[in-house]
């Protein structure tokens, strides 16, 4: 539990979040966030609202989110409201999710 | 996991600020002023900036303005800058390196000079946002 970071719902976290070291990668934000976020995994629950940028290796999204996502896999479930831009190599959306912006692949390196 | 505390774990790193907090507990590196309830600072854990607090428990490293009701340094902790508090435990094995304010009451010689005290205690409290602005 030490190395998972846990924003709960009533937090307000505005600046730059790094987690990519190898102690602890997960990110679950239940609250709201402003800024640029790094990790591995990346969960944002339903109720939790994100501006800003989200660099990540999977990204699942049940809150709202303005700004850019940058992941390999994401999956937007039913509760996700998105607005911007996604560059991802797998794409799952659930009936119910309101997405607009643009959505591209994720160039290769 | 308690729904309404907020952890930072151990490979995170985040700057910034963090506001209507509850429950924070840090095992990474924070570096942010920060107004909560409770605030936990695991072994692992780093904390710089400016914290206001009902209860700090240390058992990691901090550096900056500490204002809290109760303060409670573990034997791991390391601590830098100030810390003003009402109640303070500091376990054998604490390094502290800081300038220690006891508040608890700012009684003056007199009580007919107690609104005199409360006088002294807000200038006291807004020299203290000022310094926290600073930090921001």
């Amino acid at each position: 539990m030490a190395d998972v970071t846990y924003i709960s719902p009533e937090i307000m976290m505005e600046g730059t979040l790094d987690v990519t070291s190898a102690k602890g990668s997960t990110v679950v934000l239940a609250g709201h966030f402003k800024g640029e976020m790094r990790a591995v995994d990346v969960k944002l629950e339903t109720g939790s609202t994100f501006n800003g940028k989200i660099f990540a290796h999977s990204t699942e999204v049940g809150g709202k989110i303005n700004g850019d996502i940058e992941t390999k896999s994401l999956k937007l479930t039913s509760s996700a409201r998105f607005e911007g831009s996604i560059l991802t190599d797998e794409l799952a959306i659930d009936v119910g999710a309101e997405v607009s912006g643009s959505i591209s692949k994720l160039q290769k390196s | 996991m308690a729904e309404k505390m907020t952890t930072i774990g151990a490979g995170a790193h985040f700057k910034g600020k963090i506001s209507n907090a509850s429950t924070i507990e840090v095992s990474g590196i924070v570096e942010a002023d920060v107004a909560t309830e409770k605030l936990t600072i695991n072994e692992s854990g780093k904390f710089g900036g400016s914290i206001h607090s009902k209860l700090v428990v240390v058992s990691g490293s901090y550096d900056g303005n500490m204002v809290a009701d109760s303060v409670w340094l573990m034997p791991s902790s390391r601590v830098s800058g100030e810390i003003k508090y009402k109640s303070l435990q500091l376990d054998r094995g604490a390094a502290l390196n800081c300038r220690v304010i006891q508040n608890w009451d700012e009684k003056t010689p007199s009580d007919t000079e107690a609104s005199a005290s409360e006088d002294a205690k807000k200038i006291a409290a807004t020299s203290n946002k000022d310094n926290s602005e600073v930090k921001a």
